[in-house]
């Protein structure tokens, strides 16, 4: 009997099957890789600068998943950040526990009012106001709130709570003793972070009405100031697509901010397309900042752009912003125009 | 610039209130920090390696398609369990319960000799651990009957191996077809 089983046994491969497939562990490995040229026009620079650069940018994330017996699902992620730049950082980093009872993160994880914003449409080119026209300006290029996480090192240290889908609805509420990423223990003091106890919470709604679909967002925010203003803020967003075309608005107001500012806001509005590879939209920002010692700064950024997809991770894309920056108590005014081409592979 | 902002939550207001709403593709929405999204914007959540990047270890994201139908444990496991244990007479097989039980077998070369075997399917998925496989082997004293003799471990191991190749070619043969 040994015999015949050793017989057929004999193809190839089936060590390997078992090898690999036994593990409960799956690891899984993605990144970006990203190349840029950027011409820029812009009022506050020496005049003898070349008006052109190129950039690129870069990361690489590991995801660990593994489910146990009970159904418990459980896993991590890494993410390694500025390899471009030829330094290599943790940028993300959290475990996470999931289940019917939704989703439990521990660790250095955007919060849940950056992940269920709901924002304009920022899917085209490098992103239209929210893109990568700020990595070539050389005088200032005002300010744009995307959500209210902007105000903080939204990677910073926490517990984060995600409930389950119901309905079209899915939230969260997110904890963290201070506003500083990778935290060890010694955090303690006002020196670390100017806000304490910041507590982020949002919840998006999405539906699908005879081919409309409509995505809300809400989002709010809570910090303790060290020394200083506390933060509180709130984002609320609306987008609605049909057959490709998706437009949409969003207001994100902070009413107290620690630092220099009183207050700050920023109205977004645009519209995108998609259609085959391509994807061609226009997106622009109108922002308030209001400064503890008086006056206050306007930025207003339009950008209209395109990406077009090559193969499977391979994308080209390219967009042109215009931004208009107030002069604000630090930096005199600014206006730039940013022109980019660029490429990126995801894999 | 309220006013589209207006228009459109005008829109979602009476959307909700039509009551014939259905929960939207959220696969479809942007989510998580700018990197996220600008991944999820440029690339469709496509990348060289497929939607989820490089598996290594056993990555699961194909289980779905890996299950067979129409029984509780998986098509292909089963199958090539069937067919492994073709040459011995099978008293019980349960294709809910993932149970095959053989009957005593005595090969015509060993006379003395004679194999049991029970086999169990774990589960819908394709996967190494997803079956076992118990050996009983008793040989003919001739004092006191058929006695139970130790099995080598390796043997149960060597018909897992052949029950996972079989079902590895069915599988490949059904991905083919």
């Amino acid at each position: 009997m040994k015999n015949l089983l050793l017989g057929s046994t004999a193809l190839v491969g089936a060590g390997l099957l078992s090898a690999s497939a036994a593990a409960q562990v799956e690891l899984t490995i993605s990144g970006l890789a990203q190349f840029e040229a950027g011409w820029v026009d812009e009022d506050d620079d020496a005049d003898s600068e070349r008006d052109y650069d190129f950039r690129q940018d870069g990361w690489i994330q590991f995801n660990a998943r593994g489910v146990a017996d009970n159904g418990l699902e459980y896993g991590a992620e890494i993410e390694l950040d500025d390899i471009a730049a030829g330094e290599i950082e943790q940028d993300e980093q959290y475990v996470y526990i999931a289940g019917d009872f939704g989703t439990v993160r521990f660790g250095d994880k955007e919060g849940p009012a950056k992940e269920f914003a709901v924002t304009a449409p920022i899917g085209f080119g490098s992103g239209g106001f929210d893109g990568n026209y700020t990595q070539y300006t050389l005088g200032q290029a005002g300010a744009y709130l995307l959500d209210v996480e902007e105000a903080l090192d939204s990677d910073n240290t926490k517990i984060t709570y995600l409930t389950p889908e119901i309905g079209g609805f899915q939230g969260g509420i997110g904890f963290a003793p201070a506003d500083a990423a990778g935290k060890p223990g010694t955090h303690r003091t006002a020196a670390d972070s100017d806000l304490e106890n910041i507590l982020t919470a949002g919840f998006n709604y999405s539906a699908d009405f005879q081919g409309f679909e409509v995505l809300a967002g809400v989002g709010g925010i809570w910090g303790g100031g060290v020394d200083t203003d506390d933060l509180t803020g709130f984002n609320i967003g609306l987008n609605v697509g049909f057959g490709g075309i998706t437009v949409g608005g969003a207001y994100v107001l902070l009413t107290d901010v620690p630092g220099d500012l009183d207050e700050h806001s920023t109205w977004q509005i645009g519209a995108q397309y998609e259609f085959g590879p391509w994807t061609v939209g226009a997106n622009a920002a109108f922002d308030t900042r209001e400064f503890e010692v008086g006056g206050d700064s306007d930025t207003q950024i339009y950008s209209a752009g395109a990406t077009y997809a090559l193969a499977p991770g391979l994308a080209v894309y390219g967009d042109i912003t215009f931004v208009d920056a107030d002069a604000t108590p630090t930096d005199p005014e600014n206006e730039a125009t940013v022109l980019l081409v660029g490429t990126s592979v995801a894999f | 610039m309220r006013t589209p902002l207006l228009i459109a939550l005008s829109a979602a207001l009476l959307v909700t209130a039509c009551g014939s709403v259905t929960p939207g593709d959220r696969s479809q929405i942007p989510r998580g920090d700018r990197r996220d999204r600008m991944v999820q914007a440029m690339h469709k959540n496509q990348s060289i390696l497929g939607p989820e990047g490089l598996s290594l270890f056993g990555g699961g994201g194909n289980d779905q398609q890996e299950e067979g139908s129409g029984i509780g444990v998986n098509g292909f496991l089963w199958r090539a369990s069937l067919d492994t244990l073709s040459f011995l007479p099978v008293t019980s097989a349960d294709p809910f319960g993932g149970v095959i039980l053989t009957d005593w077998y005595t090969a015509p070369e060993t006379p003395n000799e004679r194999f049991k075997l029970n086999v169990y399917i774990l589960g819908r998925q394709l996967r190494a651990d997803g079956v076992r496989v118990a050996v009983f082997r008793q040989v003919l004293n001739d004092s006191a009957g058929w006695v139970d003799a130790p099995v080598s471990p390796e043997t149960a191991t060597q018909l897992e191996n052949t029950i996972l190749t079989r079902a590895r070619e069915l599988r490949v043969a059904s991905a083919n077809s």
